[in-house]
């Protein structure tokens, strides 16, 4: 499975077409890499393959996925304080 | 730009191998909205454990500080008594689960009514127990708590109750579960009784026959 990863990312140039970029795709891509990186801080060893294929994707979608990440901070509902005095502020 | 068909199934393996390695966890878990979600509720129950905790130690200590406020009514104060350290039970018993689970990656909305009904429980179970069972103990420790003169109450255990009943929910469970065992006896329910019986003459006939062991 894993070498089928490897063989389906020849390289960064291939990975990426002409067009709109999927949100689906990127939001698939964050949550991977936040998987990947859970799983390292527990200590678990992942396939080389895998590290540095999601590495790859990473770096090859790392402008769309920055534009993605700002905005969903931008939709993310205001958060109510229970703290009467930080009510509105947004904390 | 857009993802070639190549990207996207090779994602979808490292996906698959992920979700191998992760013992039960899914991708949903770590989408942008659920981490979100879950700072949001982490915070929210981190702070309700404080302010609870901070109440139930105030109430202790108004308990402690001013016992004769109670006086016309001491099962007032054996109740408030118990109610605090049932809901200090069980804040510490939450507050340990958490920093036992510290590299969790979401903290759900179920996780946020578990922590309220542990808490609220951990009051319940303590009230019921401390005025059921240990409320002479009790009122023993708050006449000497109202004149501190003689030798101390014993029986910390019996104190400690209302606390453990908090802490602990197999314990409280293990306790009903007993009562209910005895309950059903008391009142002669058929399965009960038979294994009564049985054990009655297991006991007879290790009597009656000592030594052929």
């Amino acid at each position: 499975m894993a070498a089928n990863a490897n063989m389906a990312l020849p390289g960064i140039h291939e990975l990426v077409v002409e067009g709109e970029s999927d949100p689906t795709f990127l939001d698939d891509l964050i949550a991977a890499n936040h998987f990947k990186t859970f799983l390292l801080g527990r200590g678990i060893d992942l396939p080389p393959e895998l590290m540095t294929g999601l590495n790859v994707l990473m770096t090859a979608f790392q402008d769309d996925v920055a534009m993605y990440r700002k905005m969903s901070q931008q939709r993310r509902p205001v958060q109510e304080s229970l703290w009467p005095w930080r009510r509105g502020n947004g904390a | 730009m857009a993802p070639s068909p190549e990207a996207r199934a090779a994602l979808d393996d490292f996906i698959v191998q992920l979700a191998q390695h992760g013992d039960g966890l899914t991708l949903e878990e770590f989408r942008l909205r659920s981490l979100d979600q879950a700072q949001r509720t982490q915070r929210r129950v981190r702070r309700t454990l404080y302010v609870a905790g901070l109440t139930f130690m105030l109430a202790i200590l108004l308990a402690l500080i001013f016992p004769a406020s109670f006086r016309n009514t001491p099962l007032l104060w054996v109740g408030l008594w118990a109610m605090s350290l049932g809901g200090l039970g069980a804040i510490a018993s939450i507050f340990l689960l958490i920093l036992k689970l510290v590299p969790q990656p979401a903290l759900h909305k179920s996780e946020e009514l578990e922590v309220f009904g542990r808490i609220f429980l951990g009051c319940l179970f303590s009230l019921v127990f401390a005025i059921t069972v240990v409320s002479s103990a009790l009122m023993e420790f708050y006449n000497y708590i109202l004149a501190p003169v003689g030798k101390a109450p014993s029986g910390s255990a019996q104190l400690l109750l209302p606390f453990l009943c908090g802490y602990s929910i197999p314990l409280v469970l293990g306790i009903l579960g007993k009562a209910i065992q005895a309950v059903e006896i008391t009142l002669g329910f058929e399965d009960r009784r038979g294994a009564v019986v049985t054990r009655t003459i297991r006991r007879r006939g290790s009597q009656s026959s000592p030594g052929t062991r």
